[in-house]
């Protein structure tokens, strides 16, 4: 029944620094604070810089789908065989990508936020590492370890005298994995701090409610999660959509969008085709983001 | 209870429902807990492991590792380390000297930024706001294809810089912006009624207070752009080559060993910087982290 | 160094919604007022308007005969403590206390004098080095107090010191509060939405809801003779009944809905609200009763028993000694204290005073006593929205 969930949710005092302030002081000062404009100032530099290096290159770019060029480049893109199977791909990959990061992350972020134990400081220094590495850095840690001569194979093969994976990190096996790599900590960093704030007592009413763990978990921790879940989800998924240096040191049987616009770009000067696929990946970044990341939690 | 009238009760009875369910509650929750724990060491492991496994190579002469190429000093020696900096100093010096021009900038940009949305909004604040965090969800190929068609008369470098700080400064408006909201604001209303002026209440509270989250901006901003790749590759040119560039012609190049010292160095100022913010302060990290 | 400090006319609203409306009130020289009223009545945003941390949409504040509307909150020499107490986490208790004397410029040696004078004066000067996060509630408390009132402002303001405090620690620090506001003789201006704390520390009260003062007066005079129904329930607890003043037998009568007494002195004729107090309530002999009651039920709170009881169709609460043997449904005879009722003109002259049944129209009492012990009592006020004689 919603109702277990929604009469425990009520029950959820208010996150942050303080509670039960007295409604008088801040709701005053909320509104007070608007109607100043020295905050206005001290946002110009943000907007100038904005406005050059992010919005007026890709409206240029956006505004090219309507030359006659740029409105070509898109219909080849979005029906043409090379190119619509590299955007698939991408797609197809990144969305299992991030479901599956999504599902690998729940228990380390929930042990990082409510569990206390020695050594979590260093759980969560080791998780949070392969945020730093730049696409092309896990791109050959793939190699590494599933390459032709990769660390796995290698090691199967002394195990089991059999050559097993060898030369899987080019599959898409591969770059699904590496995929996988760079998302589970981006998951854990971002959920662990949403799992941190859902107070404890929520599970202590559902418990006194008489409610048993499956169902606690599916009644009150999901919906309550559920944001962070899905804000989550689109993280995942348009930072693998976008990964460049993965596919380039990976994708050498196949293709995949940010390596068609590579190649496009630097091998053939297609400028158009190359601005319309990006076109349809920040496009796609976009929407999961807005669709999915209403109300973070 | 009744008397003798009653049958003697079985031999066997049951436990009394109560007290073996606490028990069986505590017992599975503990392990529970442990499952959890363990399998989050796991994951942990799978995310070490690779870089274990590469870290060690640039050190192993084994074979395990693949061959190396002519002319390339011997593995686990200094001389290999020295061999990638005299190939590709010029990159590292390219990404050491884009650091230092952004870290500077994203800070001087976001944290004023990251202050007025939290303290002195307008209207159009908000949006604002959402429009400066946009960049950290775009693909990177996007935003350098985009840069390099509208802006590709400018200095590569240049270039590289604005890319950069489209994904950094959202960093920092998160960072300091979450270290504003952890303390209360009523601490500046506090320190003019005391007599302090706009300069003092910045100089004497405002600034020391947000400190912390300040220096972790400037380590998260570090760390970011020192390993950006998707952006600088593109806009890379034989004079710009940042180091990420620099690490993937060593990927590609038929020298494991080389690779590998490669990307020890390339590592080598990231953990610290990690380390520290690790320090100073989790929190902020873990949510300026949250792109 | 205590000066005469007014508002006048202030007023303060955020688009459509009024916060302030048009308060004037003169705060008494180195006197002590308290305002007091509900939340969401405007309190804070008084204090800020005169401390200068808000500005105000319309009207001024004086210091001293001076208009100082226009000048920033750094000048005005106005110390305020702040409900949570806004202390500066990055210094210890003694940089703290010490911050305003360094806005002034006072040398190291004479501010760490002065800083440990106060710190002495609130019995914090042992805590002196420690930092800001290790203090209890209480510790806070006063190191923001002492802060306040460390560089010599000419007007302290205090925003319910005491509500982040538990009640327990409440009470006791209470009394030391105010012993200490009393020594300083600084001209004080107390808020805070509990009515007995405003009752017992100012030698001023006011009483202010949505935005305006409804009273103010020293507090006896407020509590005695309250001016609306807002203040009567507001403060303490009161019965209030609709009730008509006629003449009977050639004299002025009171007709309540449970019985009929003179009407008191001065009252006019026509329909009105009745108030009376529950302490102004007594159980009497039958022969010496104003009228008969059944016991409903009766709450213990210690040095006294709560009565509820009904008559005439309404509820009435009476305080009596906490030994008064009783059975419930048991009838007493009560008796009203000569003088002691307080009488409003009533608008609304449908409703009879005989069996006139509390419809929601009318204001009914709050049962649990308001004292410091219980925040969570509702405020009468909302049922006598609908009622307010203004």
């Amino acid at each position: 029944m919603r109702s277990e969930a929604a009469a425990v949710r009520k029950e959820a005092p208010h996150g942050g620094g303080r509670s039960l302030r007295e409604p008088d002081a801040t709701p005053a000062r909320a509104a007070e604070e608007a109607t100043g404009w020295s905050g206005a100032l001290l946002c110009l530099p943000l907007a100038l810089t904005l406005a050059l290096v992010v919005y007026w290159p890709l409206s240029h770019l956006f505004s090219t789908l309507f030359t006659r060029a740029g409105s070509e480049a898109l219909w080849q893109v979005l029906s043409a065989g090379r190119y619509r199977t590299s955007l698939l791909n991408s797609l197809l990959l990144s969305v299992a990508a991030a479901a599956l990061s999504l599902l690998l992350s729940l228990i380390p972020a929930w042990v990082l936020a409510r569990e206390r134990f020695r050594g979590q400081g260093l759980l969560r220094g080791l998780i949070s590492l392969p945020l730093t590495f730049s696409g092309v850095l896990v791109g050959f840690l793939a190699v590494v370890m599933l390459g032709r001569a990769g660390a796995v194979p290698s090691l199967l093969r002394f195990l089991t005298g059999r050559e097993l994976l060898a030369g899987s990190a080019y599959t898409l096996g591969g770059l699904f994995t590496a995929y996988l790599y760079f998302e589970v900590p981006r998951a854990v960093m971002t959920l662990e701090p949403s799992f941190r704030r859902i107070p404890g007592e929520l599970d202590a009413a559902a418990r006194s409610l008489g409610a048993v763990p499956l169902s606690r978990f599916g009644r009150v921790f999901l919906p309550i999660a559920a944001p962070a879940l899905r804000a989550t989800f689109a993280l995942a998924f348009s930072a693998s959509l976008g990964s460049f240096g993965v596919a380039l040191m990976l994708a050498r049987r196949f293709t995949v969008a940010p390596l068609e616009v590579y190649t496009q770009l630097t091998g053939f000067s297609n400028d158009s085709v190359a601005g319309a696929l990006c076109l349809v990946l920040a496009a796609s970044s976009f929407l999961a983001d807005r669709l999915l990341s209403g109300g973070r939690a | 209870m009744a008397g003798s009238f009653l049958p003697a009760p079985p031999a066997h009875e049951p436990p009394a429902p109560a007290r073996m369910s606490v028990a069986a509650k505590i017992s599975t929750a503990a392990s529970g807990r442990l499952v959890a724990t363990a399998l989050s060491w796991c994951v942990a492991l799978f995310l070490i492991a690779p870089i274990v496994v590469a870290a060690a190579g640039a050190f192993s002469s084994s074979e395990f590792y693949g061959h190396r190429s002519e002319g390339s000093a011997p593995p686990g020696s200094l001389g290999l380390f020295w061999y990638v900096f005299s190939v590709w100093g010029r990159s590292l010096g390219t990404s050491a000297a884009l650091v230092a021009v952004v870290v500077p900038f994203a800070l001087l940009i976001g944290a004023p930024a990251a202050y007025a949305f939290r303290r002195r909004p307008f209207s159009g604040s908000k949006l604002l706001e959402a429009a400066s965090m946009t960049p950290l969800s775009m693909p990177g190929i996007a935003l350098a294809v985009s840069l390099l068609a509208t802006l590709g008369g400018a200095p590569r470098f240049t270039l590289l810089a604005g890319g950069h700080l489209a994904y950094t400064i959202p960093l920092v408006i998160r960072a300091v912006g979450n270290a504003l909201e952890s303390f209360e604001p009523d601490i500046e209303p506090a320190a003019r009624s005391l007599g302090a002026g706009p300069w003092q209440v910045a100089r004497w509270i405002t600034i020391p207070v947000l400190l912390p989250s300040l220096v972790v901006s400037a380590l998260l901003v570090f760390t970011v752009s020192w390993g950006e790749f998707n952006a600088s590759f593109l806009l890379a040119s034989p004079l710009a080559q940042s180091f990420p560039a620099a690490l993937y012609v060593t990927y590609t190049a038929n020298s494991f060993p080389v690779a590998a010292a490669a990307t020890i160095l390339f590592l080598l100022p990231v953990v610290p910087a990690l380390v520290l913010i690790q320090a100073i302060g989790g929190e902020p990290f873990r949510r300026g982290l949250q792109a | 160094m205590n000066a005469l400090l007014e508002a006048r006319s202030l007023r303060k609203s955020y688009g459509a919604t009024v916060a302030v409306d048009s308060l004037s009130h003169s705060f008494p020289e180195g006197k002590i007022t308290a305002i007091v009223g509900p939340s969401g009545s405007g309190k804070t945003t008084t204090l800020w308007m005169i401390a200068g941390l808000t500005e105000p949409s319309g009207g001024s504040v004086r210091l001293d005969g001076r208009d100082i509307t226009a000048l920033p909150a750094h000048r005005r020499e106005i110390g305020i403590v702040f409900q949570d107490y806004a202390l500066f986490p990055h210094l210890n208790v003694r940089e703290n206390v010490e911050f305003g004397l360094r806005c002034r410029h006072v040398r190291r040696a004479e501010r760490r004098r002065r800083a440990a004078e106060t710190l002495a004066l609130v019995r914090m000067e042992h805590l002196a080095e420690r930092r800001v996060q290790q203090l209890s509630g209480g510790e806070r408390q006063r190191v923001a107090l002492a802060r306040a009132i460390a560089f010599r402002p000419r007007v302290l303001l205090l925003d319910e010191p005491l509500s982040s405090l538990d009640a327990r620690l409440r009470e006791e620090l209470r009394g030391e509060l105010f012993r200490l506001l009393r020594e300083l003789a600084i001209t004080t201006v107390y808020v805070t939405h509990d009515q007995v704390e405003a009752m017992s520390i100012g030698h001023e009260l006011a009483v202010m809801s949505s935005g305006r003062i409804e009273q103010s007066g020293p507090p006896a005079e407020v509590y005695r003779r309250p001016e609306n129904l807002f203040v009567a329930g507001f403060l303490g607890s009161a019965n209030i009944f609709p009730a008509d003043c006629a003449v009977r037998n050639g004299r002025l009568d009171l007709a309540l809905p449970f019985a009929a007494v003179d009407a008191p002195a001065g009252a006019s004729v026509g329909p009105c609200w009745a108030m009376i107090r529950p302490e102004d309530l007594e159980v009497v002999r039958d022969d010496g009763a104003d009228f008969q009651a059944a016991v409903e039920s009766s709450l213990f709170l210690g040095n006294q028993l709560r009565l509820l009881l009904r008559a005439g169709g309404s509820r009435i609460i009476v305080d009596a000694r906490n030994d008064l043997p009783l059975t419930e449904g048991a009838i007493l005879g009560i008796g009203i204290r000569a003088g002691k009722v307080v009488l409003w003109p009533r608008e609304d002259a449908g409703a009879s005073p005989k069996g006139h049944e509390r419809d929601g129209a009318g204001p009914g009492p709050s049962e649990m006593p308001r004292g410091s012990g219980n925040p969570d009592a509702p405020a009468p006020q909302e049922s006598l929205e609908g009622a307010r004689s203004r």
